[in-house]
């Protein structure tokens, strides 16, 4: 199957007074139609910037790849943006603008990609889908006199104007407790079903990850470090920085266990290591992993680390 | 409500101020009564037969009371000068003024907001330093200089405007509004309008540049600080054209720190006004406070800071109301 | 970094400031005007006030006609440009100086009475702040000066007027945060008295920003003077002001352009000079405005 994103070898730098610093190195990733992609990963891995880079988001950034892919052919941002790739941000009250009404947000995103018919009554109705109440009164609404949840439906209902084949969720569930962020990410869910449409859920909550995507890709330190299949990554993870990750998350089956944090801290982004990124904070660091590592293939998916496969 | 706020706010600003005004009659040297008798030879009973009339024997809070009263009925006294009710004298010259002042706004606004956004959202730093230099010039440059300078340069040495006057003594069109670039637009008048845009040149483009050059400063910063906010990026995210990103998005968050300071900078002017149009003789009520200070006209002077202070008050409660209507947060 | 604790806010902003050529360049720019208006009657090399109508409109020492007894040419009634520049000094930036220095030692004051104390004298100089704020600037200043008369004296008390309401606002709020502050209920617990508080915890602390705000201040004050003498309601002759000169050279603009550009160029440069020096002392103190 042809995948719907093909990125690879993706390098992101950004300039600061201190330099140039790497903040996305070497990304392969795909992104399959109608599957769900959980991208997980601390701050400062590299998540978003990868799929900001992609869509062109990021004018200040060097931006070196081997290629980047939409539907087998090259990718173009400008002609995708808003239209078949759609973005939401973390906070939705600083993602809308605080000066315009909610309704004139969602029409004009319907009028620059040329949608016909009737704009006002397009936007009642995707407000309603998203399943926000009352929703030709809210489209007079300004994004601060919505709550935070309401916020985030207006915000997937924007991406959603166009009906795009992908939507990339940065963060969806961050900004809202726990009761909102389900209804959030059951919106997700039954829209891609009515849909088809692919999601790429960036998430630093592995938990998220686990209820909804059917892949996962880890990173960190600017790197991809694993990807395989939800179920398989969950049990059997092939890094030591995935199973670092999942040792440090409660689990339900036994909620006496103790969390076993990562040792150590995520490095800063100028003075990454010169060989295997995670090996200062890993416990089966050896000898090969000063040198730096490629992604390896592993039984369903890839592990950037010298003893993947190694059991 | 922040509405019967203001207001009441405002109320009591305006009476503060018109008993400020009133107290700077007490700054006078000198007795009103024999400036205004100072060329005639008077009798003690002339004197103070004036007195009573003018009402300078009575109490000061009697009199105060009796100002504000007249105030409010526009009823400033008479001019020791013109030998006219005050408001008169003022109401003849304030179209000039009006015309002025409204032509500098408008260049102001014009020139400084564009320009500040243009500043503040360029990657490139050239475009933003050329506007900062122009901008820290403007704000730095005496209004008086800049209106000689240019007195000097286009009129003196190169002809091309006149050096004084709103018509330079040529024939005015009839008066609809007074404004007289616009009545001669109204009477099919295209060589009067030219004439008189011809003699507005000048004095407006002194009096609009400190304010262009501080609305270039605010819009700037506001700009610069609105480019990196996440709803820009996703309005980037929409697909939205990159116009549309800037004249709605990035401008209207700008807009509104920029309106206050106009509000600002529009009462910075009706002091600008008295230096403008002393330099070019222009005749409006500017020139006339200042000529009136020469002749120790004093109830045309107090009348005058009153009235200015009014207006400014009021101009600042309108920009306020603004301000909330372009960021509604501050509704909240 | 350890050692940047040990250093107080003012030493480290001064640190700062000396790396920023600009704003540094632009301080010592005024520091030399400054001691030139000091040192005038020694610099000068004519009496401001000698007159001779032989020498009446003589250009600068470029332009035939000149020579470099009078590098700057003559005004209209013959007297020297650049020892009238000179002399003129001490009244534009003097002016501006004393008059930021005085109304903001007033104005704070106020300020810190107001922020710390509340109640009765707060709402009582905040209304009188408002009211004086209600006034345009150059309209205040002329309507007032037009009442008062001219002269040294009254456009001192004039400009002080309005501007110890800016000291006084950014006093006023500054303590309003600062009475917040853990060190001033730990002085109170301990039984201080308010005065002293006032004096001793509060004000320290405010007084940077004051500072930063008096020395912006500072180019706004010098125009008004020049605007003012330019108008005839400042200094009266025979003192000598930058404002007073371009006025002077007015009348006399297409026969000697010199009487009024050399003024004027002398005020500009030393405002833009003041404004680009105060901007560096502001990013010194917050470096969150530096770009």
């Amino acid at each position: 199957m042809t995948p719907l994103l093909s990125i690879r070898a993706l390098r992101v730098r950004f300039p600061t007074p201190a330099g140039l610093v790497d903040a996305v190195n070497a990304v392969d990733l795909d992104v399959f139609p109608g599957e769900c992609l959980g991208v997980v990963g601390e701050s400062g891995s590299g998540k978003s910037a990868t799929f900001l880079a992609t869509l062109g988001l990021l004018p200040s950034a060097t931006i070196r790849t081997d290629g980047i892919f939409w539907k087998g052919r090259g990718l173009d941002p400008d002609a995708l943006r808003g239209r078949e790739i759609a973005l939401t941000l973390q906070n939705a009250l600083t993602a809308l603008n605080p000066a315009l009404r909610i309704g004139t947000q969602i029409e004009e995103t319907l009028a620059a990609h040329d949608q016909g018919g009737n704009r006002r009554d397009r936007a009642i109705a995707l407000l309603r889908r998203v399943g926000i109440p009352d929703p030709a009164r809210r489209l007079y609404a300004y994004p601060h006199e919505l709550s935070g949840g309401m916020r985030q439906r207006a915000m997937i209902a924007i991406a959603l104007a166009c009906a795009p084949h992908l939507l990339i969720a940065d963060e969806p569930t961050t900004a809202l407790d726990v009761t909102v962020q389900a209804q959030v990410l059951d919106l997700l869910r039954t829209l891609r079903a009515e849909q088809g449409m692919s999601l790429v859920l960036i998430t630093h909550n592995l938990a998220v990850a686990a209820g909804n995507c059917d892949r996962i890709a880890v990173m960190y330190a600017g790197e991809i470090v694993e990807t395989g299949p939800a179920a398989r990554v969950l049990t059997t993870p092939r890094h030591p920085y995935t199973t670092g990750l999942l040792r440090s998350h409660p689990s339900l089956d036994d909620p006496e266990a103790p969390l076993l944090p990562i040792p150590g801290r995520i490095p800063d982004p100028g003075a990454w290591p010169s060989g295997c990124r995670f090996a200062p904070r890993c416990s089966r660091h050896v000898a090969a992993c000063e040198a730096p590592q490629t992604l390896r293939v592993v039984p369903d998916g890839a592990a950037r680390c010298c003893q993947a496969g190694i059991a | 409500m922040w509405l019967a706020n203001r207001a009441s706010h405002l109320i009591t600003v305006l009476i503060g101020t018109s008993l400020a005004v009133f107290a700077m009659m007490w700054a006078t040297p000198g007795d009103p009564v024999q400036i205004m008798l100072a060329d005639q030879r008077a009798t003690r009973a002339q004197v103070a037969a004036l007195r009573h009339e003018m009402g300078l024997d009575l109490s000061m809070p009697h009199r105060f009371a009796l100002f504000v009263w007249h105030a409010l009925h526009g009823d400033f006294g008479r001019s020791f000068f013109h030998h006219r009710p005050v408001i008169d004298v003022i109401g003849e010259r304030l179209p000039a003024t009006i015309e002025l002042t409204l032509a500098a706004a408008i260049m102001a606004l014009l020139i400084g907001i564009p320009l500040g956004l243009y500043a503040g959202t360029r990657r490139v730093r050239l475009p933003d330093r050329i506007v900062s230099l122009m901008s820290l010039i403007g704000v730095s440059m005496p209004g008086f200089w800049l209106g000689l300078l240019l007195m000097l340069v286009f009129s003196v040495t190169f002809h091309l405007f006149p050096v004084s006057g709103r018509m330079g003594g040529g024939d005015q069109p009839p008066g609809v509004t007074h404004l007289l670039v616009i009545d001669s637009v109204i009477a099919g008048r295209p060589d009067m309008a030219l004439t008189a845009l011809r003699h507005l040149a000048l004095p407006a483009i002194t009096l609009a540049l400190p304010m262009a050059a501080v609305l270039m400063q605010v819009t700037r910063t506001a700009a610069m600080e609105v480019m990196p906010a996440d709803y820009i990026v996703f309005a980037a995210a929409k697909g939205l054209p990159r116009r549309r990103i800037l004249f709605l998005h990035v401008l209207k968050n700008a807009l509104a720190p920029a309106v206050s300071v106009a509000a600002i900078e529009i009462g910075a002017m009706l002091g600008g006004n008295m230096i403008v149009e002393t330099i070019f003789s222009w005749p409006g009520v500017g020139r006339l406070v200042v000529e009136a200070i020469f002749d120790r006209n004093y109830p045309l002077v107090q009348a005058a800071v009153l009235l200015y202070a009014v207006f400014y008050a009021l101009l600042n409660f309108v920009a306020d109301m603004l301000y909330r209507v372009l960021d509604p947060r501050v509704a909240a | 970094m350890s050692a940047s604790l040990a250093l107080s806010p003012g030493t480290l902003a001064f640190r700062h400031f000396r790396r920023d050529p600009l704003a540094f360049a632009c301080a010592l720019f005024l520091l030399m005007v400054a001691l030139i208006a000091i040192a005038a009657p020694a610099i000068a090399p004519h009496d401001p006030a000698d007159a001779d109508l032989l020498r009446r409109l003589q250009p600068p020492v470029w332009m035939s006609g000149g020579d470099w007894s009078y590098p700057l040419g003559c005004d209209g009634l013959g007297r020297d440009i650049l020892s009238r520049l000179i002399y003129g000094a001490r009244i534009s930036l003097g002016i501006g100086v004393f008059v930021v220095a005085l109304a903001t030692v007033i104005g704070a004051t106020l300020g810190v009475l107001a922020g710390f104390v509340r109640g009765l004298p707060d709402a009582l100089l905040s209304r009188i702040a408002d009211i004086l704020l209600g006034f345009p600037y150059l309209v205040f200043a002329i309507g007032l000066m037009g009442m008062m008369g001219p002269g040294l004296s009254n456009i001192i008390i004039t400009l002080v007027l309005k501007e110890w309401v800016v000291a006084f606002r950014v006093a006023r709020g500054e303590t309003l945060a600062a009475r917040e502050q853990d060190y001033v209920e730990a002085a109170r617990a301990i039984g201080c008295r308010r005065a002293r508080i006032m004096r001793d915890e509060v004000m320290p602390n405010i007084l940077s920003p004051v500072v930063v705000v008096a020395t912006i201040r500072m180019a706004n004050v010098i125009i008004m003077e020049a605007s003012l003498s330019f108008l005839g309601l400042g200094v009266q002759p025979p003192a000598v002001s930058w404002g007073g000169m371009v006025a002077d050279g007015r009348d006399v603009l297409a026969g000697g352009w010199w009487v009024s550009t050399f003024p004027g160029l002398a005020i500009m440069l030393v405002v833009i000079a003041a404004n680009l020096a105060s901007q560096g002392l502001r990013e010194a103190f917050d470096p969150r405005l530096r770009q």
